[in-house]
Formats: C-alpha cells, structure tokens, sequence
C-alpha cells in the first residue's frame, strides 16, 4: 500500500509541477502501464474489495451510533482513494434490473434504487434523464430516483442566469418545442466600471449571443417534469443528512434526515425517523460547497487525488426586481466591476432584464476577500443607489431576494469526482467557468456524463471512472482549462487582474504554458480587525435598499423553529474566544441572512447566537469561517427558502 | 345533546369520513396581488395543504386508526394541480381521493354546494373541514356545508372525543371567548377544526410511494350537477395600507427624547383623526405621559397635589373644545375662539412648558410657534373679509 502511495506521489511530483501537465500524466497512466499494474496488485493485496459485491447483497452497514453523531467523519482513513477507484466494476445481474424493493430493518426503512441522487439541481436532473434516455435507446430498465432538500423542485435553486444551451440542446434537442422557460434571447452585452458617480462602460468581454436570460429556478422545475415524464422518481422535502457505508467503505447510499426532533434533541409526537435509500451507483449533485460532497471528498481524498487545490467561492446576493415598463429592455445583460467593492476584493454585478418587465440585479463578492467589516448585504444594498443602477429600479418593487455561494476555483480546484460506489457532479464538484460567469452548461453536461458512465457501469460492465475520462475529454474540460489563469490573476488586484484577463481574452486564449495558482484558501483570507477600521455603512431607505429582515421575508425562508439548530458549532467557544476578539465576528456581517448575532447573555457578555430559521442555505458560513468551526449540515426536509423566479 | 333517532344510523365500523382539503398559497410565501387588482399572484408560487384543512385531516386519520371509521376519503376542488395536495392526503393516510376539476377559483357557497351533492354521492358520517384557509380566510364553508345537508354542525373544534359506539354522537370542545365550549352532535355532523386540535403528521418517504398508488377519482361540475352560479363578485384586491415601520428604543431616555422631538408633531394630528377607543386612543396614550409629567410639575411646583387628570377625559374635553372651536368658527361668531384652545391647553403640554425652563432647547421653539401662528391669525384676519365677500358672491 505504502509502496504504491509512494510511487504516486513521486512520479507526480518529480515529474511536474503544474497541474494541467499532472493530469496529462493521469490520463496517460490510466491507460499505459506501469501505475495501473500497481493497481492491479493491490486487488490482490485487498481481496475483500474484489469479493464485495453491490449494495443490495452486502450486509447493511453497522448503525450503532445517534444519527446526528454520525456526519464526523473517519479519520486516519487508510486507503488512498485510487485503491478504490479501479475495483470491480459492478455485477449487472445480481439482481433484477429497474426493481425497487422496500424494506424495514430495526424501525428504520431502506428503500434500494439502482441510482440514487443527490439534488434537484441542473446537474442532478439531467444525469437522471440522460439515465433514462439511455434506458430507452438501449432497451434497459434502471430505477432512478433523486431526493431534494427544498420542499419543491427548484426552491433552492438560484442562479444569475443567462444561460448557454450548449448542454441542453445536447440533453433535449426539442426544448424549443416543448415551452421550456427559455424564451429572452440575450440581446446586448454591456460591461460598465463602476466610480462612485459614474458608469465608465468598457469593451464587452462576455459573448452571450445565443444564450438566454433566464429564471434557473424556473428551468429546473421544467427539467423536473420532464425528469418525471420519463419516469424518474424525485422526492423534494427530504434532506440527505449522511453517507451510507458498506463494510468495505463503499458507499451505498444516503440516509434521509429524522423528521420531528425538537430543539433540545427529543422526539416530538411527529417524529419520523429518516429512510435509508440505497443507490448501487450514487450520484451527488448537491450544489456548491455540498454537505456530504465535501465529506467525500475528504474522506476519500479527491483532491489530492489528482493535485488539485482547494476549492475557493464567492457570495451571490441576488434581488429581482419587477421595473417600469418604459426601463425595461428584455434580453440586455449588464456586468459592472469597481465600486462599490474596493480595489483589492475580486467581485462585481450583473443586471439582467428578463421577462414580464423583471430584472435580476445581483453582487458576487468572492469571499477571499480580507477586511472582516466587510459586509457583501451592505455592498448590495449600496449598489442599488449608484446612478446607474438606481435610475433602472426607480419605480419597481422588489419581488424576491436570495443568495447562495458559487465555486470560482475552476480548472486548478477539480477533485478526482469518482469515489467508490458513484461520483461529484455539478457544482458540488466546482466546474464554473469563472470569465463566463456561467456553470449551468458545465454543471448539466458533468450529469450527463456522470450518467453515461453510472450506465455503463451497471449495465455493460464498464467502470465508473470512465466519467473522468470523457469529462477530460469533453467540451467541459477544454473551456475550463483555457479559463484557469483568469480568477488567479485578480489575486494581484483588480487592475493587474485586468490585464491579465485581457491579454487572456484578446491574445492568448488560454494558451500560455504555466497555470497560476490559487491564494490562500477563503477562510484563511481573512485579516485580523485590529488591521482595519469597521466600515459605516448607510442605513436602507425602504426603496432602494432594505434591512435584512424585509429581504429575508422576500426570500420566503422558513425552518421548523423547533429543531436542533442545523448550524453546528464544533468547538461552541471559540465565536468568543475567536471571531469576536480577533475578527470583529466577521460572520455576524458575511451571512446574508444575519443568521449569526451577537447578543449579551445574562451577565452582559456576548454570545453568538444562531439564528437558524432564517438560513438562506448559501453555505457561506461554512466557507469563511476563520477557524472552520461552523459546519452546514441539512436541516428538516422541506426547510429553506422558496425561490421561484431566482 | 338532542336524542332524536329517526334518521338511519350510521354505522361506525363502516363509517366514512369526508376530509375537504384546499390548494393555498403556503403559508410561508410573501404573497403578492396582482397588478390588475383581481386577485392573488399564484403563478409560479410554492402551493401546499391549508395548514387547517391538513389539521382536520390528521383528526379524521386519528378517528379511523382508533377504529371508528373505515375509511378517509379526501377531497379538492380546483386546477389540475390539486392532484399534488391530494397525493400528500394519500401519503398522510387517507384512503382515496376525489378531485374535483374547476378551473376558476369558487366563493364558499359553491364549494359547500359541491361538496353537499359529494356527500349525497359519498354518505359519510362525518365531514371534516378546516375552520378556514389561509388564503381568502372566510370561515365559511363548513357552516355553509352543514346547512345545506341540514345536519348538525360543530365549528372551531380544539379537541374531539370520538364517538360513542352506541349512541353515535361525538363531542367536540371548541374554544369561545372566556373558555371551552363543549357540544355533542350526532351523526352525521359536520365538524371544523380549529388550530390547536392537533399536531398534523409528516407524509414519510415510503408513505409517499405508497400513495402514488392511491386512486384519485376525478369529477367535473357536471357529473355533480351544481349549479356555480354566484351572487357574489370579487370587484378588487388591494394590498392592504403599508404601516410605518417601528422603533425599538434601548432606554427610556431615548423613548422620552423621541416623545419629545417626534411624537408631538403627529400627535395633533392623532387626536383629529383617531377614534379614542376604551382608553382615549393612541393620542391619549401619548398623551397620558405628558400630562402625568405636566400634573407632577404643577404639583411640586404649586404645593398643592393635583388630582389626577384622567386622560381620556383630558383629550375629549380637548376635541370638544376644538369641535366647539370650530363651530364657532364656521358660524363666524369668534374666529379665534378654535385657535385659542390649541394654544391654552394643547401647545404647552405638547411642548412640555411645564418641564422646561428657559434654558431647554424645547423652551424657544414654543415661544416661537406660538409667534408665527399669531402672525398667521392677522394675515388670515385681514384676508377674511375677502374670502367672505368671494363666498357671498358665489351663493
């Protein structure tokens, strides 16, 4: 096992250091021989990996441990992720094909599916019907189901969005005649650099000819009828809170959150314990910074499986607005740099004129960013009232409001997205191109590959890291490789990242032989406050811009109030003794659903207290905390906000 | 507790139970109206079960589990959609459903029509109504409902204590003002039930499977043979008037600095145009904390305790006066006679003379006041004759 480690690593690191050419190397090895033979080696080093068999046969995994004790994962895991990678590929006949049986063990019921997935999202629902239309074309049956935490189909999804159909048209080439809520044709491109007063409008460095303003909520709920047209079950209101493991490690499946637990952890006279159900291959699809992606990816080291570096994010705060009509203009796109962030914090906006005299007018702040008084709500709400913007929304009323983080890691930050027992799509494993602004292409077509492969895995024999293969191989993979050096560059500042981004753009086009590397990991960017000064922001005028707790009402966010907090502190002493001296409590500001406050107890001292009802489901908190000691686990099934035109 | 026993009784290990259940906005939904002003926007909005009609379910799942009932059929009228509300009946527990296709949305007394010639159809023991939905809130149709079968009806259930096996009646405790209200109906009876009846259950994912398999049986308007007509007709939907936003002051020095610089510009106006309600209205109460400070000022001040001023006295005898004041005024007898009580007993306590002595900032500004609205009276004295020789001419 050692050996083999070492073997790996050192042929990875001796040879080169940069990423791109590692993964070349990758590709190389998994097809040539001397790595691959070590691999094989170890199947026999390991038989019981070889011997076990799919989920339906194994023993179910030992549940000994209180489920809410059980999301810590193992440490001292010790098998590298590679040993698992090239197993067995699973056994086609072990059972009947397209069945699903229902069964009750110990009072807890375990429902087995063929594949199982993880998120209602853009990626989720089309590696589910790119399934089924591979069943059709090649006569099969394979049971697919898919569970979502929001309580409908597209609740939780909230995107810009001006969409590029380039998946979809792969996935279902008659959209156009079967009234997807695609309609608004991108019509102008326009790109300003915001001064305090003024909008300097720059060259366009967006080309969205042929893309589409779009509601992605919207298209999701579409993508879902057309999901269950085919047949494919999708359960909203159930949270995936855990892995399901089997004996040798593989994962089998996911277990559905308890429902009716009241806040100081007792059953109420409604509890309902949570469902184990079973994928022979599972898929996640859970979305950026996904609660159990990112436990995989730990626990199987998929990142350092292939070199990759950590992930980094950015906060989208998102309103749309219903304007005047003699404003409105369908189809014009709008991107603005510069204020109101400063120099230094990579981000900027996007206005976007949809349908039905909507806009969607959002700040991205990458959340990098080192001033811990920053606070990306504010900065949204001080956008509203530049010139440019406000003379836009002057008149209109605001009819919903979201936020939730994005990837902008791009190429360098890709983990190995198969693990044994299914794979990452989607944003969950990060394919956003970052100059594009765009990932719903990426994050579909990663589902449909993800999905050819789930195929040929359990229906011809093949392997599931054939998915990492035609993903290298696909359209994905050359837009975001020619897209890497652009995100990095803006490390230096905007104006150098400018220039970078232009000398990309315009000459070089992804061409240039070196990849920059990413900063510091997101929470680790965060400055001390002693170094700043807080920042004094401008109270909201009730028109343009809105206190936190109007724009929550908008988002039509709402949690069981009595249920543990799904907000977990893992060391509860260190908001205190940390973020609060240190920091200045930089997540009583990042969080744009001031779910975290700072009150005095009974002796007068402050204490954080978690608001947990108002959670925007953003992930943010579990990125940019200084010391990582927030964890965003799911919550009640069903709870959440309720986007509908996000 | 009538014991008439003419009608055939219901046979309660076959008793049916009929739960009426509605398609809402859900309840955590910021709702808007839409901008023609002719209802509720639900496109492209989070519907669920009325929270009062998954209530009234729960109770008719419970009566059925005890063994009183076989079975839960559940019902919806309206779009294509109510089949998701049903299938989540389904999954809660109920046996089967019956939807009923209406593409416009109905006022109570037609749905309490349909669902009478259901009942007709269905012969349950029981109907089960929530008490109201949540969208047009009219606590209509169960009453509607139980008139229109000429059956006993018990609204507003908070607690229902099944059925004698014998007897066949259920009592139902509703919760009036002052306390519980407990009523015994026979069978067949109509019940609604009312929030605290009871804690609805989870639809469970294999229940939810399960219901899939369920049969919901559709039925037009005319399989019933109701007549839709309605003689009632929604004109508008408005959104109601946007309230001013609250403060939330952090001490009382701060809710006195308020009362002082903000209150009293609007308390004269509060005073002309609010009713008094028991306690004199919202000006009274403002009010009260003035004279009280006013009354304790004149009391050290004079050696002499005050009685205390009854503020809802005080601020009567203030609109009096200003209705006396006015009066005069239209009958052209004293023209100042209005004004004069404004600045004896209203502007002094408003600008609390009594507390403030030269020194405070409050003190000038009075002085001033009381300056420029004097000034007012001689241009409008001398612009008077004018106005009253326009008016003349006119008639």
């Amino acid at each position: 096992m050692k050996k083999m480690k070492a073997l790996f690593r050192s042929s990875s690191s001796s040879s080169l250091s940069f990423t791109i050419m590692h993964r070349f190397l990758l590709k190389l090895s998994s097809s040539t021989n001397p790595l691959r033979n070590s691999k094989n080696q170890l199947h026999l080093i390991l038989p019981r990996f070889l011997s076990s068999t799919t989920a339906s046969e194994s023993p179910p995994p030992p549940r000994t441990s209180h489920p809410s004790n059980r999301f810590i994962s193992r440490s001292g895991y010790p098998y590298s992720a590679d040993s698992f990678r090239k197993s067995r590929p699973f056994s086609s006949n072990s059972r009947a094909l397209g069945v699903r049986c229902i069964s009750s063990e110990a009072g807890r019921e375990s429902i087995e599916y063929d594949v199982l997935i993880i998120g209602a999202g853009p990626a989720g629902l089309s590696a589910a019907i790119r399934l089924k239309q591979l069943c059709q074309e090649k006569n099969a049956d394979l049971s697919v189901c898919v569970v979502e935490k929001g309580a409908e189909v597209g609740g939780h999804v909230i995107s810009g969005n001006v969409f590029e159909p380039l998946a979809l048209d792969e996935l279902l080439p008659h959209w156009r005649q079967e009234q997807a809520p695609i309609e608004v044709a991108a019509s102008s491109d326009k790109f300003w650099f915001l001064t305090k007063n003024r909008a300097i409008s720059l060259p366009s460095p967006f080309d969205n000819k042929g893309n589409y303003v779009i509601s992605l909520s919207q298209l999701v709920r579409w993508l879902g009828g057309k999901a269950e047209e085919l047949g494919i079950e999708i359960y909203p209101g159930f949270s995936a809170s855990e892995v399901l493991y089997d004996a040798s490690d593989k994962v089998v499946g996911i277990a559905t959150k308890d429902m009716g637990i009241s806040k100081d952890g007792s059953k109420k006279e409604t509890f309902q314990p949570g469902v184990d159900i079973k994928g022979r291959v599972t898929l996640f699809a859970e979305g950026c910074r996904g609660s159990l992606s990112e436990k995989i990816i730990k626990k199987y080291k998929l990142r350092e499986e292939v070199n990759a570096q950590h992930q980094t994010y950015a906060l989208g705060i998102k309103e749309v607005w219903e304007i005047d009509e003699s404003k409105h203009n369908p189809g014009e796109v709008v991107h603005t740099l510069g204020w109101p962030l400063d120099p230094k914090t990579y981000g900027g906006s996007f206005l976007y004129h949809m349908n039905d005299r909507q806009v969607a007018l959002g700040l991205v702040v990458a959340l990098n960013y080192k001033n811990p008084f920053l606070n990306p709500y504010e900065e949204f709400q001080k956008l509203k009232h530049h010139p440019a913007i406000k003379r836009i929304l002057e008149g209109g009323t605001v009819l919903q409001y979201g936020a939730r983080t994005l990837n902008e890691g791009g190429f360098q930050s890709i983990p190995y997205p198969v693990f044994p027992g299914g794979a990452i799509i989607g944003c969950s494993a990060g394919f956003l191109n970052v100059p594009k602004i765009k990932g719903t292409h990426t994050a579909m077509k990663s589902g449909m590959l993800a999905a050819e492969a789930a195929f040929g895995a359990l229906h011809e024999g093949l392997n599931m890291n054939t998915y990492w293969d035609t993903l290298r191989g696909s359209w994905v993979w050359k837009e975001l490789y020619s897209a890497r050096n652009y995100r990095p560059a803006f490390e230096y500042g905007l104006i150098p990242g400018l220039a970078v981004s232009a000398m990309e753009h315009y000459v070089l086009k992804g061409k240039v032989p070196f990849t920059l590397k990413h900063g510091k990991a997101d929470h680790e960017a965060t400055d001390l406050a002693r170094k700043w000064k807080p920042i004094e922001y401008p109270k909201p005028d009730g028109v343009l811009s809105f206190d936190v707790p109007t724009s929550l009402y908008r988002s039509n966010t709402n949690h069981d109030h009595d249920q543990p907090s799904h907000l977990r502190l893992k060391d509860p002493k260190i908001p205190e003794k940390v973020n609060l001296p240190e920091y200045g409590a930089p997540e009583s500001r990042y969080c744009p659903a001031r779910v975290y406050e700072y009150v005095e107890d009974e002796e007068g001292k402050p204490k954080l207290q978690i608001n947990a009802q108002n959670c925007l489901h953003c992930k943010a908190c579990d990125i940019k905390d200084p010391k990582q000691n927030i964890e965003w686990t799911v919550p009640e099934g069903g709870g959440g906000p309720a986007y509908s035109v996000m | 507790h009538q014991t008439h026993k003419s009608a055939p009784l219901t046979n309660l290990r076959t008793m049916k139970i009929l739960v009426a259940v509605k398609r809402v906005v859900d309840y955590a939904v910021k709702i808007r109206v839409k901008p023609d002003k002719t209802g509720v926007d639900t496109q492209n909005v989070k519907m669920s079960m009325n929270p009062f009609c998954e209530i009234a379910l729960e109770e008719a799942l419970r009566i059925k589990e005890a063994g009183f009932a076989k079975e839960v059929v559940a019902v919806s009228i309206g779009p294509p959609q109510c089949v998701d509300t049903l299938r989540t009946g389904l999954a809660m527990g109920a046996d089967r459903g019956i939807h009923v296709e209406a593409n416009s949305s109905f006022l109570p007394l037609t749905i309490a029509k349909i669902l009478k010639s259901l009942a007709d159809v269905e012969n349950p023991g029981l109907i089960f109504l929530g008490k109201q939905a949540i969208d047009d809130d009219c606590n209509q149709t169960g009453q509607m409902v139980a008139a229109l079968l000429g059956w006993p009806q018990a609204t507003f259930a908070s607690k229902v204590v099944v059925l004698d096996k014998d007897k066949q009646f259920a009592t139902v405790d509703r919760e009036v003002d002052g306390g519980l209200e407990t009523l015994s109906v026979d069978l067949p009876a109509v019940i609604t039930t009312d929030l605290r009846l009871n804690q609805p259950r989870y639809a469970t994912l294999p229940n939810i499977m399960k219901a899939k398999s369920k049969p919901i049986k559709k039925m037009t308007l005319e399989d019933l043979k109701v007549d839709i007509k309605s003689d009632i007709e929604i004109v508008e939907v408005t959104e109601p008037k946007k309230r001013k936003s609250g403060v939330i002051v952090s001490s009382v020095d701060e809710l006195i600095d308020k009362l002082k610089n903000e209150a009293h510009a609007s308390l004269w106006n509060y005073y002309r145009f609010s009713g008094f309600g028991v306690d004199g209205g919202p000006a009274a109460k403002k009010l009260a904390l003035k004279l009280n400070l006013a009354n304790a000022n004149l009391s050290s001040r004079l050696w002499v305790t005050l009685s205390n001023i009854e503020v809802r006295q005080a601020s009567v005898t203030i609109v009096s006066l200003i209705a006396i004041g006015g009066v005069i005024f239209v009958i052209r007898k004293i023209f100042g006679a209005y004004l004069a009580v404004y600045f004896t007993i209203v502007s002094p306590i408003l600008y609390d003379i009594y507390n403030n002595g030269p020194e405070d900032r409050y003190f000038s500004p009075f002085w001033i006041e009381l300056f420029k609205i004097s000034l007012q009276l001689q241009i409008f004295r001398s612009y008077k004759a004018k106005i009253m020789q326009s008016m003349r001419m006119d008639e």
